[in-house]
């Protein structure tokens, strides 16, 4: 998991098996609102992605589409390669 | 040396609220309220108060286990609050049941019955006791607040009662503790001192339901995991998971992260709603009435709730 493309890939998948729609339906672009996913999915999809990618996930209101959690994502991944160099 | 349940017993007002009753005076819904939280009804203290329950609970639980409360050594309740501050709900208990035995309560929130059977196995080890009364209940309809409808909806009344008696049926228990006041609190009831600086908070429950929801779904698959190994014991071996009711879709993620099958676990919020400590001592009574244990059987239970707190443990059906 390497590419920021395949970091969408694996949040895509994850929202798609959460919520039992198509993968490819969902684009950068696409906002939690129009997944329909809750509060409480949110929390979950969070959870599932830390194990996932090995990172913590800060959940704020800037995250509101994938593109953006997928962000965060590669933030933190940053954040700890910059650590372990150190 | 730990000990072995004997006799169980439960008690419920007899008000039952739908999502439907609710949605009355609440805007919201029985569509809302059951596909996010897994409720569809739930019993509200009307006439009833805890002390009724309790000695209900407890009366039954005796007669379970076929002893008189004469012979109870300690009688523990949990409870996040009884009818009174003083005395406690568990010498309240003791004068209704016509018990003799110190009793004292115990407040580990929704984390109480497993916190409580802690308690009872340290005074069995040091063979302080040989029959001890639990007693868990909560009145949580006095706690919350009725017009917020994202936590009022999510409460109930009732209370569960065990007998312990001598064995060694308490194959694990782990207790965790986490302080935290801002994620979930009910602050507690002002006086009226003349010389008070601070006005305090309305005495409602308060939640962050994220937090919450990220703290019970991570802990609980962690300390079920635990527990189990240390009995000895694989998943395979599990019986029946008996997971406090917070919101189904909680039990629903930590079964996720354990490999025991869904219909393992025992749900009873549909019907009860979250009644802290005080689901899981229900569950056990239910099954137990239902016929539905056998000697031998392992039960896995996890909770988790206000401090924050964890419990988790693994019991023997001996009964």
């Amino acid at each position: 998991m390497g590419s920021e493309r395949t970091a969408f890939d694996h949040v895509a998948k994850r929202i798609a098996r959460h919520k039992g729609v198509r993968a490819s339906k969902i684009r950068p672009q696409t906002t939690f609102l129009q997944l329909r996913l809750d509060s409480l999915d949110m929390v979950e999809l969070l959870l599932n992605l830390e194990d996932d990618f090995h990172v913590e996930i800060e959940m704020t209101d800037r995250i509101r589409c994938v593109q953006d959690l997928v962000d965060c994502i590669e933030q933190a991944r940053r954040n700890d390669d910059k650590k372990k160099k150190r | 040396m730990s000990f072995q349940v004997i006799g169980t017993g439960s008690a419920a007002p007899a008000c039952v609220k739908t999502n439907d009753d609710l949605s009355e005076f609440l805007e919201t819904s029985d569509e809302w309220i059951r596909t996010r939280t897994g409720i569809r009804e739930r019993r509200i203290c009307t006439s009833e108060t805890m002390s009724d329950l309790t000695e209900h609970a407890a009366k039954l639980a005796l007669e379970n286990a076929g002893i008189d409360a004469k012979e109870l050594d300690l009688i523990l309740c949990t409870t996040v609050r009884g009818d009174y501050m003083t005395p406690s709900q568990a010498c309240v208990i003791q004068k209704r049941i016509g018990a003799t035995c110190p009793a004292f309560d115990l407040n580990a929130a929704c984390s109480g019955f497993l916190y409580a059977l802690d308690v009872a196995e340290s005074y069995f080890f040091c063979k302080k006791v040989k029959k001890v009364l639990v007693v868990s209940s909560e009145v949580m309809s006095k706690l919350v607040n009725w017009t917020d409808r994202s936590t009022c909806v999510l409460f109930g009344d009732g209370a569960g009662a065990a007998v312990l008696g001598e064995g060694d049926d308490m194959l694990s228990l782990r207790l965790t503790a986490d302080g935290n006041w801002d994620a979930l609190r009910i602050p507690q009831v002002n006086g009226n001192c003349p010389f008070g600086e601070e006005q305090g908070e309305p005495p409602y429950l308060s939640m962050n339901g994220q937090d919450v929801y990220k703290f019970a779904v991570t802990n609980m698959a962690a300390d079920l995991t635990y527990v189990i190994e240390k009995a000895g014991l694989t998943t395979a071996d599990v019986d029946y998971v008996l997971p406090h009711q917070a919101n189904t879709r909680i039990i629903d993620a930590a079964a996720h992260r354990l490999s025991i099958p869904k219909e393992k676990y025992v749900i009873s919020i549909d019907r009860y709603g979250n009644t802290s400590s005080a689901s899981i001592p229900v569950m056990l009574d239910e099954l137990n009435r239902g016929g539905r244990l056998k000697k031998g059987d392992i039960l896995a239970m996890s909770a988790f709730g206000g401090g924050f707190t964890t419990g988790a443990g693994v019991l023997r059906w001996s009964k």
